[in-house]
C-alpha cells in the first residue's frame, strides 16, 4: 500500500464496506457494490457497519463471486443513472448497446458454473436480496427445466418422486393440457 | 462423489421464483415432480399470460382452461387465454367469475363464431380489482341495455374491446364506470357509431375500423386526453366532429391503408386534416403514380410531424428506377413547417423506396431523425452505401439525421436495444 493519511484517501476509506464470510475472509467493497444487496444497504442506513458486515450464511467462495457481479453491475447501474434514454440521441445509444453487450456477455460467462454453486448463488443472492442476481440465476434452473418432462427433471436435480401412483394419476388428469 | 438433491436444499419461496419463471405448461408439469413439488405451483398466484412471448401454449380448448381452474384454487394475478366458443365455455366462465382476478384478465375468442355473454359477475365482484381488461369477440350486457355491463371498476387502466357486441349506450356508461381508465382502445365495435362519453383520467385513445361511419366524435368530456389514433376511420365523413379544443391532445394519429389499395382508396380532392400529428401508411413503391398519390395525401396534412411508411414490397426490384422523380413540394406545407421524424417500415432499399427517402430528406426543412427499418440483414458497408444514395441530393435540414434499425420480431427489449442501431451520421 501506499503510504496512508491524505484527506483524499480518508474520504475514500469512509466509503469502503469490510464483510466477512462464514469462513472469516474478510472482503473490502465500495458502497455502491456493496448496496446492490438490500440487506446490506438497510444495514448501512442502520449504522450498523462498523468492524464489518459478518454474513454468516454466504462461504468466502460463493461472496467473491457475488462480489464479482456486484461490482459489474453498481457500474452498469451508475452508467444507467447518467444518461437518459432518448433515443434521439445517438452517440448514448452506441455507448449503450456496447455497454450492454458486454454485461450480457458478463452474465453468461458468471453463470459458468457447476449447479452446487448455481444453488449456492441463489440462496445468497435471497438472503442478501440482490434482485438481479437472484432473477438472473433463478432463471438459469427455470431454463435447464423449460421443455423437459417430470421425468427428465427429477434425473436431473436427483428429486425423489413420493407420490403415490394414485396422486401422481390424478394429477396428470388435471395437467393434461400441460402435456399436450 | 456422491450427488446431494440440491435443489430441494431451496425454500418453497426460492421454488417458487423458479416456476414463476416458466411459461404456463412448464409451470404446471412440476406438481408432477414430488409431493412437495406439487404444493408449490397452486400456492402461487396464478399468473397464465399465453400472450407473453415465452409462453409454451398460444391455445387452451374450454376443457382445459376448467381443468386449470380446478388444479389451481388460489388467487389469480393474471387470466390471458386465447380459446374457441363452444361446450364447456358457459361453465369455466362461470367459474371464474366465482373467482377473483386481481391484474389483468384478457379473453379472446376466435372470431367468426358464436360470441359468449361474459356473466355479470365476471366483471363485477370477480374483476374488480382488474387494471386491464382486454376482450375479443364476445357479448357485454343485452342488446338494447342502456346501463353499463359493469357496476364500476375502480382500479381499471387499461381497457381493450375488440369485435365486442356491446351498445353505444352501455359502453359509453362501461366507460365511465371506470374512474381512473388511463387507456381506451376499442376495434371493431358493432353499432358504435358515436364517441362521446365523459372520463377524467382517459390519456390514450385509439379508435380503430369502426363497423359503421362514425357520426360524432368529441374530446370535450375527456380533458386530459393526450393522444388520439384512428386507424382504417374515414376522419372526412364524421359530420360532428370535435379535437383539440382548448384540451391537451397533442398527439393526433391517423393510420391510412396501403396507397392505391382498391377497398379502402383515399380519393383526391379530400379537404386538408389541420389536427392530425401523425400518420402511418403502407405503400408498394413500384409506380410513379402511386408515389406521386402519397405526395398528394402528405400535402392533406399540413401540420404533420411524424410520419411513418410501411414498405410492402410485393413486386420485383424494379432496380432501373424512374428516371428523376421529384415532385413539387410547394403544396406540401408539412415538409416546410412541420416534419420532424420519418420511419421506413421493412425498407428493402428498392429504388422507389430510396427515392421516397431521398425526397423527403430533401425537402422536409424541419426534419430531425430519418429512421430506415431495414427487414434484410445489412452489413455496414451497405448501410453506408444506402446512406449515401438516401442523401445523394443533399438535405434541407441542418438537424436532419439517418438512422439504420434492424427490423427484428423480439420481444426482448434489452436485446432490442443492444442489438438496435448503426447510426450514420450525416455529412
Amino acid at each position: 500500500m501506499a503510504s496512508a493519511g491524505s484527506g483524499d484517501e480518508k474520504a475514500a476509506a469512509a466509503a469502503m464496506i469490510t464483510l466477512i464470510s462464514s469462513d472469516n475472509e474478510k472482503f473490502e467493497v465500495t458502497e455502491a457494490t456493496a448496496t446492490l444487496s438490500q440487506t446490506i444497504r438497510h444495514m448501512i442506513e442502520d449504522g450498523c457497519t462498523d468492524g464489518g458486515v459478518p454474513l454468516p450464511n454466504v462461504t468466502s467462495k460463493i461472496l467473491a463471486r457475488v462480489i464479482e457481479y456486484c461490482k459489474k453491475h453498481a457500474t452498469a447501474a451508475a452508467g444507467e443513472e447518467g444518461s437518459s434514454s432518448s433515443f434521439s440521441d445517438a452517440a448514448f445509444l452506441e455507448v449503450d448497446r456496447a455497454f450492454l453487450e458486454e454485461l450480457e456477455e458478463f452474465d453468461d460467462a458468471f453463470l459458468e458454473v457447476d449447479r452446487a454453486t448455481l444453488f449456492d448463488l441463489i440462496l445468497a443472492a435471497n438472503y442478501l436480496d440482490i434482485k438481479g442476481l437472484l432473477n438472473l440465476t433463478c432463471q438459469k434452473v427455470a431454463d435447464s427445466v423449460k421443455g423437459k418432462t417430470p421425468e427428465q427433471i427429477r434425473e436431473m436435480y436427483n428429486i425423489v418422486n413420493d407420490l403415490t401412483p394414485e396422486e401422481e394419476a390424478e394429477i396428470r388428469r388435471e395437467t393434461q393440457w400441460a402435456f399436450e | 462423489m456422491e450427488e446431494e438433491d440440491r435443489i430441494s436444499l431451496l425454500p418453497d419461496c426460492l421454488l417458487s421464483s423458479i416456476v414463476h419463471l416458466l411459461p404456463p405448461k412448464a409451470a404446471a408439469r412440476t406438481m408432477l415432480l414430488s409431493r412437495r413439488w406439487s404444493r408449490i405451483w397452486p400456492s402461487m398466484p396464478l399468473d397464465l399470460n399465453l400472450d407473453s412471448p415465452d409462453s409454451d401454449i398460444r391455445f387452451l380448448t374450454a376443457g382445459s382452461i376448467s381443468s386449470i381452474l380446478s388444479s389451481h384454487r388460489g388467487a389469480i394475478r393474471r387470466f390471458c387465454v386465447t380459446t374457441l366458443a363452444g361446450v364447456g365455455t358457459h361453465a369455466w366462465l362461470q367459474t371464474l367469475a366465482e373467482r377473483r382476478i386481481d391484474d389483468s384478465l384478457a379473453l379472446r375468442w376466435a372470431p367468426d363464431l358464436q360470441h359468449p355473454t361474459l356473466p355479470r359477475a365476471l366483471l363485477g365482484s370477480a374483476g374488480v380489482s382488474l387494471r386491464r381488461l382486454d376482450l375479443h369477440c364476445c357479448r357485454l350486457g343485452t342488446p338494447n341495455a342502456t346501463r353499463s355491463p359493469v357496476p364500476t371498476m375502480p382500479r381499471l387502466d387499461y381497457l381493450y374491446l375488440s369485435n365486442v357486441i356491446i351498445s353505444e349506450e352501455a359502453l359509453h356508461r362501461m366507460i365511465e364506470a371506470c374512474p381512473l381508465l388511463h387507456e381506451l382502445r376499442l376495434f371493431m365495435i358493432d353499432g358504435l357509431r358515436r364517441i362521446v362519453f365523459r372520463s377524467l383520467t382517459l390519456a390514450i385513445m385509439n379508435i380503430s375500423m369502426p363497423r359503421l361511419p362514425l357520426d360524432e366524435f368529441s374530446v370535450r368530456e375527456t380533458p386530459n386526453l393526450e393522444s388520439v389514433t384512428f386507424e382504417y376511420v374515414d376522419l372526412w365523413w364524421i359530420p360532428a366532429l370535435t379535437v383539440g379544443v382548448g384540451g391537451k391532445v397533442r398527439e393526433l394519429g391517423l393510420k391510412l391503408p396501403v396507397v392505391d389499395s382498391p377497398s379502402r382508396n383515399i380519393v383526391p380532392n379530400k379537404s386538408p386534416l389541420p389536427f392530425i400529428t401523425s400518420l402511418d401508411f403502407g405503400m408498394e413503391f413500384t409506380a410513379r403514380g402511386q408515389m406521386n398519390k402519397a405526395v398528394q395525401m402528405l400535402s392533406l396534412f399540413p401540420c404533420l410531424r411524424r410520419l411513418e411508411i410501411g414498405c410492402f414490397n410485393f413486386g420485383a426490384m424494379n432496380k432501373h428506377g424512374f428516371g428523376e422523380w421529384d415532385p413539387v413540394a410547394e403544396t406540401v406545407i408539412c415538409l416546410k413547417k412541420h416534419l420532424q421524424h420519418v420511419l421506413f417500415k421493412g425498407f428493402c432499399g428498392t429504388v422507389g423506396e430510396v427515392e421516397f427517402a431521398r425526397y423527403l430528406i430533401a425537402r422536409a426543412k424541419l426534419l430531425t431523425s430519418m429512421e430506415i427499418n431495414h427487414s434484410v440483414e445489412w452489413s455496414l458497408d451497405e448501410i453506408s452505401r444506402q446512406k449515401d444514395l438516401i442523401c445523394d441530393r443533399g438535405k434541407a435540414s441542418l438537424f436532419a439525421q439517418l438512422y439504420f434499425t434492424r427490423n427484428m420480431i423480439s420481444h426482448d427489449t434489452r436485446r432490442k436495444k443492444a442489438a438496435f442501431l448503426n447510426s450514420v451520421a450525416m455529412i
